[in-house]
């Protein structure tokens, strides 16, 4: 007991309470890792300590892969999403106040922090706890395998797109990708960048509040905060006016 | 690769995530080490000054680390131990990317404590937890580390002394300051 009354091992059980996880967080982190682990970034996370030269070497070239696909798929779906997104494009101001958002896909993989898409595992590679690199989807994966691994690749390029300001390029992403693969796995992702990129571009369906309709559709969602933090200002009732013009006021 | 069940654990499961180590021969499964150490590495991570925005991706990325190296894990050491040192090496990469970004992210939405206990009694821990996060912040690595894992989560000396790689005289030395620091620092709140 301290001179103020305060019991350090009250203290300590409350910060230690206050501390554990709820029962949400396990399931979400764990649906997270599932959707990593199913894209191959098990193998060849950066984010643990190394345990032999062997994995420095794998990890490298895995690096490299990443880099290089990732890296060509989102220029030439900006390219190609640059077209479509042109006339709905936001102005400067919307990108401006475009918050740095936490990942829509569980992010995993990041092994170049800068210029790598921090949110779907983007390696085509999946290295197996026996220590065996394989390629995921493409020619040699299972078609399931393909699509998610096309699903993935697509929400990176969308996040990547929202995190730029640009929430037109992000809904083209999204378009395209359901083009591609109409019924994928990654449902909810799908819809929560779509939710995002239409709540940034600040889309006001009447009498339809964006983030409300996300919560209803999945009211667990890992993506629900984020959500409803990205939408609250597209609520007609509530505010009466579009967040572009209220920035540039 | 070997397929992740996805056996819906129990995460609220014990305070504390200790008992008998992982037989390695006996063949746990990811799926048991994510149930029964979720809690440890979670609280952890906060420890180690992961705020709440960043706690998803960084027990993500500590249990990518433990599917990956499971299979290499013996059991020499504490699961504990294993994974405090994972979950150390992912902290610092974590707080290493954060110091980089221009802006960092503000938490979105300030949620509850723990849905169980009152308001008022979520307040205090908020409180209380918030005190021991910015004591932490205060302490040099060596004693935060050893604060965690023997005062937070009541690990042995022992375990401890193996899990920092000090031995067990500079581990019980180390432990009389800290606990007297905070006892100090503990006086001084609110004072």
């Amino acid at each position: 007991m301290t001179s103020d009354g305060r019991d350090p091992a009250d203290v300590l059980a409350r910060a230690r309470r206050d501390w554990s996880p709820r029962a949400g967080d396990a399931e979400r982190v764990r649906r997270a890792v599932g959707v990593a682990l199913a894209s191959g970034a098990g193998g060849s996370s950066t984010a643990g300590p190394p345990r032999a030269p062997t994995w420095t070497a794998r990890m490298l070239v895995a690096s490299a892969i990443a880099a290089a696909s990732g890296g060509a798929g989102y220029w030439a779906g900006r390219q190609a999403g640059l077209r479509d997104a042109r006339p709905v494009a936001p102005g400067p101001d919307i990108a401006r106040r475009a918050p740095a958002p936490p990942p829509i896909a569980p992010p995993a993989e990041r092994p170049v922090p800068e210029a790598q898409p921090p949110l779907v595992p983007p390696a085509p590679v999946a290295s197996h706890r026996g220590g065996h690199t394989t390629r995921r989807g493409g020619e040699s994966g299972t078609p399931a395998d393909s699509s998610l691994t096309v699903e993935l690749r697509a929400l990176r390029n969308t996040e990547r797109a929202l995190r730029d300001g640009n929430p037109g390029l992000a809904l083209a992403f999204l378009e395209e990708l359901d083009r591609q693969v109409p019924h994928g796995q990654l449902t909810e992702e799908r819809d929560a960048a779509g939710t995002l990129a239409r709540c940034a571009r600040g889309d006001h369906p009447f009498g339809v509040n964006l983030g409300d309709e996300f919560v209803r559709r999945y009211p667990a969602s890992v993506y629900r905060a984020r959500v409803e933090q990205a939408c609250v200002t597209t609520d007609p009732a509530a505010s009466g006016d579009s967040p572009v013009r209220r920035s540039r006021e | 690769m070997k397929p992740v069940p996805f056996n819906p654990g129990d995460p609220s499961e014990g305070r504390r995530a200790d008992g008998p180590g992982l037989p390695a021969e006996a063949g746990w499964s990811f799926d048991d080490v994510y149930n029964r150490y979720f809690p440890f590495v979670w609280r952890c991570l906060r420890g180690l000054g992961i705020p709440t925005i960043g706690l998803d991706d960084a027990a993500q990325d500590v249990f990518l680390v433990v599917h990956r190296q499971l299979g290499g894990f013996r059991g020499e050491s504490s699961p504990q131990t294993w994974l405090y040192g994972i979950a150390r090496h992912v902290a610092s990469n974590h707080q290493r990317r954060e110091r980089r970004k221009q802006a960092p992210l503000e938490p979105l939405v300030a949620e509850p404590a723990h849905p169980d206990p009152g308001p008022h009694e979520r307040a205090e821990d908020a409180e209380a937890a918030a005190f021991v996060e910015s004591f932490l912040a205060g302490l040099d690595p060596k004693k935060r580390d050893l604060f965690i894992l023997a005062v937070l989560e009541e690990m042995t000396i022992p375990e401890v002394a193996t899990t920092l790689a000090i031995p067990v005289n500079t581990a019980y030395t180390r432990l009389r300051a800290v606990r007297a620091d905070f006892e100090r620092a503990l006086g001084r709140h609110k004072s």
